[in-house]
């Protein structure tokens, strides 16, 4: 008997399965076809020329599957118009949340050419005139993917594929998130008419190019865009280099500042990263932008200095002094920084530096009465005598408004202290609990793996994540570099199966795998011994209780994290090899730089993947950054 | 406190409220009523599954309160259904789609959940013509049909 399920319940099992499960349910029958069909074009991500060949290949298949696609995310702009407004029909796409225009690469931009003649053969033809010029195809146009600066030519659309996306845009009301990586040809006047076309817009980010492409914007555009842009917006991140006249002097933009009347155009709006480098007066004249955003406006990101989320500087967020200033006295938040312990600067007669001083500084603010009551916004704690007090009274406040936290060569901070900062701090940005090594430093603290099981992280908006991850038995390493058995060299064999540890791996990974905004990952440059152990230190270079880092351990449970684009894996024996470098690039789009690739065969019983040599070139081939 | 669950073939089944409560249905029926000792009709579900979705309720009576799921893919993660339930799971097809069907129903989410993640877990790895044999599902589809998905689904493969 056929006791088919409706299509709800269908869905919520296919939900379950990978890509390759639902092409097989897709052919069980119609009614599981349907429910099949519905997930599997619901995302589309044209990267690369074999993507959109397949997609574009079967005539008019994809147009049978346009009213399944709610994201689409591509590297060709070409494809998305062409696809997306192609006939008469407006109500092509009438799911269509997510539209994401990543920067072209060459790459992207051969096969954009295809599409437009839509002709296999012209495609053969290029590239066999590659091979011809070449003697073969140079490898850069093998890659996948490409600095952005290689292509500034290509990162400027034409006017009239400007106007082909904002006809796009036009027949889409419905989108709730829009990424575009490339430059309109007059970006003022795109700003402009983009502002009202999309009533639903959650999330925004604009012109993520290079630097030196960076669009030069009157602020006034910037404010008239923010003006008039969705109500709904939760989050702006904008790429320009504002331009701001001259005569605006400091106390002209504080006036209107400290007049109460703030225009609740946004209500929603938690983010908002304008990726601009500032001087002082641009950074002033940045604050009002205050104005025209709610207060409910919880974060403010800018970049100044070559290290965009260098916490060390102040760098982000607070570009300077004065920029400071003017955010305190209008949003009332708070930065500590505790950096390096010279707090006899501010407060004779303490026990400076101790962890119950820093604590009850820490817990004194927050909890003060009526008007001087605040929340930290940020907090340094570098290199402090900080320890498990004044983790608990991080804890304690970091759920309010937290957006970064330091943590680095703080050795006393208790494992279970970070994993609670971690499940609280909701609005945390950055975190970093690693520093590379120096003399004369206190060593990093650790989180270890059995606690980060014990609650969920709610830190859902971290974008730079610098931690290093620990007590993670594992069996497989068996021998240090050397070849030498571990045990003897003092270091247990853990009792433990590979399965069982695979097990704990893959929980671990799961909930780094939640942190969807996560741009850059830190797990190494862990120091795990003072140099008073420097004998230890020179015997046991990687750390031997960190995560694998192997597809086997879990590593696909990352696969969400689609903003990915840097990976540090140094100091860890970790077993990367050519699979997990294939599925990083095949499903991180973004990726480009990955750190601490071990080219020795180490651990030296390793038994996978091919001769080192040829991996060390596969790297290459494909583009990646790595040391 | 105890209510009584009438099946659609009519059996009365006596149950602690606090266990009928796992059902969202019934708690908000009790909710509505108030105090009333009258019977509640379930005319969707059959006594031999209400027999099967008592039992769960049963075993799962001190459970927390589910918290909202916290996010929307969880894709590959229907290998985590605790011994008990993988047991209790353990029927024949038809039985099984029948307690989905009443857990929808009755709006018991953590039930819907193990049964759609057992499903899920039959149809992994199967061939559509292995997947059909499991479930008992007639081919609709004519050879020029299926050729057509096949083509389309090179795009999914490629993934």
């Amino acid at each position: 008997m056929d006791t088919d399920l409706p299509l709800e319940i269908q869905l919520l099992i296919l939900r379950h399965i990978t890509h390759h499960d639902l092409t097989q349910v897709a052919l069980v029958n119609k009614s599981w076809s349907t429910a099949a069909n519905t997930l599997i074009w619901k995302t589309i991500r044209l990267l690369s020329i074999s993507q959109a060949n397949i997609y574009l290949n079967g005539q008019d298949t994809h147009k049978r599957h346009l009213h399944h696609v709610e994201t689409f995310q591509t590297r060709l702009l070409a494809t998305a118009t062409m696809t997306l407004i192609d006939g008469s029909d407006s109500r092509l796409t009438p799911r269509l949340l997510s539209l994401d225009i990543m920067l072209l690469t060459h790459r992207a931009h051969m096969s954009s050419e295809f599409i437009r003649s839509r002709h296999l053969d012209e495609m053969a033809e290029l590239r066999e005139e590659k091979v011809e010029a070449h003697g073969s195809i140079p490898e850069d146009e093998r890659d996948f993917y490409f600095d952005d600066d290689m292509f500034a030519d290509k990162a400027t659309m034409m006017h009239d594929q400007e106007q082909s996306l904002l006809e796009l845009l036009r027949r889409n009301p419905q989108l709730e998130s829009f990424k575009l990586a490339l430059l309109p040809d007059d970006p003022q006047r795109f700003l402009i008419e983009l502002a009202p076309l999309l009533p639903q817009l959650k999330h925004i980010e604009l012109f993520r190019c290079s630097k030196r492409l960076k669009p030069t914007i009157n602020i006034a555009v910037i404010d008239a865009f923010l003006r008039n842009t969705s109500y709904q917006l939760r989050s702006a991140t904008l790429n320009f280099i504002g331009s701001w006249s001259e005569d605006e002097g400091i106390g002209e933009l504080l006036r209107p500042l400290m007049e109460s009347g703030q225009n609740k155009r946004h209500p929603n709006l938690k983010l908002l990263r304008l990726m601009d480098e500032m001087d002082n007066i641009q950074a002033t004249a940045l604050v009002s932008f205050l104005q025209g955003c709610s207060s409910n406006l919880q974060m403010i990101e800018t970049k100044t200095g070559p290290t965009p989320y260098s916490l060390d500087e102040l760098g982000w967020a607070l570009a300077t002094p004065i920029f400071r200033l003017l955010l305190e006295k209008v949003s009332g938040w708070r930065i500590a920084t505790f950096r390096d312990t010279p707090l006899n600067l501010f407060i004779e007669d303490t026990p400076e530096g101790t962890d119950e001083w820093i604590a009850k500084m820490i817990s004194a603010f927050r909890d003060g009465g009526g008007d001087s009551k605040g929340y930290w916004h940020m907090i340094n704690l570098t290199n402090t005598g900080a320890s498990s007090l004044t983790a608990k009274a991080v804890a304690d406040c970091c759920h309010e408004r937290l957006t970064a936290l330091n943590l680095a060569r703080c050795q006393g901070i208790p494992s279970e202290d970070i994993q609670s900062i971690l499940s609280r701090a909701a609005n945390l940005r950055y975190l970093e609990c690693n520093a590379p090594e120096e003399d004369g430093y206190a060593p990093d603290p650790v989180l270890l793996g059995s606690h980060v099981l014990r609650s969920t992280w709610a830190c859902t908006w971290l974008v730079r994540l610098n931690i290093h991850i620990g007590g993670i038995p594992r069996p497989d390493i068996k021998c240090n570099e050397a070849g030498t058995p571990v045990k003897a060299a003092g270091e247990p064999i853990d009792n433990c199966t590979l399965e069982e540890s695979h097990a704990l791996q893959r929980k671990i990974y799961r909930q780094l795998g939640q942190l969807h905004l996560l741009e850059e990952l830190y797990l190494g440059y862990a120091r795990l011994f003072t140099l008073d152990e420097r004998v230890g230190y020179e015997t046991y270079k990687a750390q031997r209780n960190c995560l694998e880092m192997t597809l086997e351990s879990g590593l696909d449970e990352l696969k969400e994290l689609k903003c990915l684009r840097v990976l540090t894996v140094a100091y860890m024996a970790h077993r990367i090899e050519a699979p997990e470098l294939g599925w990083m690039q095949k499903n991180w789009p973004d990726f480009h730089t990955i750190l601490g690739v071990l080219f020795r065969t180490y651990p030296a019983d390793r038994t996978r993947g091919g001769p080192v040599s040829d991996w060390r070139k596969m790297m290459r081939g494909r583009g990646l950054t790595f040391a | 406190m105890t209510v009584i669950l009438v099946s659609s073939d009519n059996q009365d089944f006596k149950v602690d409220k606090e266990v009928a409560e796992r059902s969202i249905l019934i708690k908000n029926m009790l909710e509505d009523v108030g105090e009333s000792d009258s019977p509640i009709p379930l005319p969707n579900v059959t006594s031999a599954v209400l027999t099967k979705v008592i039992e769960y309720c049963e075993h799962h009576r001190n459970d927390p309160v589910q918290v909202p799921e916290e996010t929307d893919d969880p894709r590959k993660r229907s290998n985590d259904i605790e011994e008990w339930d993988m047991k209790f799971m353990q029927v024949d097809q038809e039985m099984l789609f029948e307690i989905i069907l009443a857990a929808n129903y009755l709006d018991i989410k953590p039930l819907l959940d193990v049964g759609c993640k057992t499903v899920a877990n039959i149809i992994k790895g199967k061939t559509p013509e292995e997947i059909r044999k499991a479930f008992n599902i007639v081919n609709d589809f004519t050879p020029e049909e299926e050729a057509q998905i096949k083509k389309e689904n090179e795009w999914a493969e490629d993934r």
